[in-house]
This record gives structure tokens, sequence and C-alpha cells, in this order.
């Protein structure tokens, strides 16, 4: 089956939380930063779901970190996006750019 | 079940273990106890849990659609071609030996003959069409877990 290769709204968002976080990015951020910037509660699963999507992708790339206690002796798995990732992001941001421009209903210019 | 507020439910995390393996369960088990031990309750724990697995059962669906197609098709024409008359008036309860094979075989050899039950032993038509569907997806899969087996070990080099 061909992969597909643009994103949908949950990869995207995904995408957006990992470039935001940097070198911090992992389930939990990640979830953090869904809720507060986008107000949306996302279970870890369907985050990891996307991700598992996204790397298979290759848009990010994932290393393990070191196992701690507080986790259950189990490592965080971090996330970075890769230049192929950034370019799907900035062809998405200009494609619902020009998506967006020229709706009058969006613009006030209609009741 | 542990009673320790810091504990997460030891089953749901043999559920996440078992029922949605994938390369991230690992990573995934860790943020969900770090989440627990920074005041999430375990009804959070459980709803989480779940999702995970649902996901990661319909992904594996999506994952290997061949398989469940075989199945489902596999299962439908079984039937068809079993007892076609019987599909305007499907009963609700089968006698075993009604089973499709190899299923009316296992039943028939785990069976007592001298068990007063003997002659009663029926099954709900439920079972009998999920047995069929199983075997079906067991058969998808062998079909091809084994070329791709034969595949890779005629491919190693010889020592």
């Amino acid at each position: 089956m061909a992969k597909r290769s643009y994103l949908g709204e949950m990869e995207l968002m995904v995408l957006l939380a990992v470039t935001r976080l940097g070198d911090e990015a992992y389930g939990v951020p990640i979830s953090k930063e869904l809720l507060t910037l986008a107000g949306r509660e996302v279970a870890l699963g369907s985050i990891y779901a996307a991700l598992d999507r996204l790397e298979e992708k290759d848009f990010v790339s994932s290393s393990l970190g070191d196992p701690t206690p507080q986790r259950g002796g189990r490592a965080k798995r971090y996330f970075r996006v890769t230049p192929t990732g950034l370019r799907a992001l900035k062809m998405t941001r200009a494609a619902l750019t020009n998506l967006w421009s020229g709706v009058p209903v969006l613009e006030g210019k209609h009741s | 079940m542990s009673s320790d507020k810091s504990q997460p439910p030891r089953l749901a995390i043999w559920c996440l273990r078992h029922a949605a393996p994938g390369r991230h369960n690992d990573a995934l088990t860790g943020d969900l106890i770090e989440q627990f031990r920074d005041g999430r309750t375990h009804g959070w724990f459980w709803r989480q849990v779940f999702i995970a697995v649902t996901i990661s059962i319909l992904r594996e669906i999506w994952r290997h659609w061949p398989h469940f197609g075989y199945a489902i098709v596999g299962t439908a024409l079984s039937w068809f071609f079993w007892d076609a008359p019987a599909l305007r008036r499907v009963p609700a309860w089968l006698h075993w030996n009604e089973l499709p094979w190899p299923w009316s075989q296992i039943a028939l050899e785990l069976s007592r003959p001298g068990h007063p039950n003997y002659r009663q032993l029926v099954i709900p038509v439920e079972l009998v069409l999920l047995l069929s569907f199983l075997t079906f997806l067991v058969a998808a899969w062998l079909g091809c877990r084994l070329p791709s087996q034969r595949r890779s070990a005629n491919a190693r080099p010889a020592l």
C-alpha cells in the first residue's frame, strides 16, 4: 500500500508539538502541549499512534532516553522532527493558508 | 490489585503489554505511569489503556486487512455452501455435530459418549460463526507466514 505523504489533523498537531518542544519532545510534554495550545485532551495512545505513522513516513525520528524509577523503570522515547517532516509542515501550512484566504465568511465580509 | 495509590493498576499494565504490542509500548507505559504518579486516577489510567488497546487492535486489523477480508468472505461462503437452505431460517442453537470441520472433530474428540449430556450439547450459532471466522483467520495468517519463513530460510547462507 502506498504511504500517504500528506498530514492528517492529528498528525499535524502532534508534529507541530514535537517541533515546538525541540529536544524535550516525548509523550507527556506532547500531550500537555496539545492541551495547553490546542485545548484538546488527547489520549496518549492516540498520540503514540500518530507518532508511529509520522515515523513510518519519516517525518520524525526517535531515540531512547534513560529509564527512571518515576516511570516504573521505563525509558522515555524522545522524538525529533526530520528535514522531511519540516518540509511537510511547510507544505501543509502553505496549502492551508491558500485555502483560508479569500473565504468571505471567515474574513467577516459575509453575515 | 495493589491498594497503594502511587502504584498504577497491575492488571491494566498487563493488558497494555499483551494487548497493545508495538515498538512504543514501553515508552507509552512509562508515560502513563509518570502521569499517574503525577496525580491521575485509576479510572484515568484504565481509560488510557482501553483507548491504547482499541487503537492497537484497529491498527492490526488495518495492517492485516487481507487476512480479515479472507476470513470474513471465507466464513460467509462456507455458511452459504454448507447449508444454504438453512440461511432462510438460521437456528439459534446448533448441535455440535453440525459444526464446520475441524470444530466438529474437536467437539467429538473432547466429548465423552457415556456422559448424560452427550446428546444435548448445543452451541449458540454466534459461537459457530466466530469459530468459523477464527479458522479462516488462522488459515490466512499461516498462508502468509509460512511462505515468508521458507523464503527467509532459503536466503540464510549455509554455514
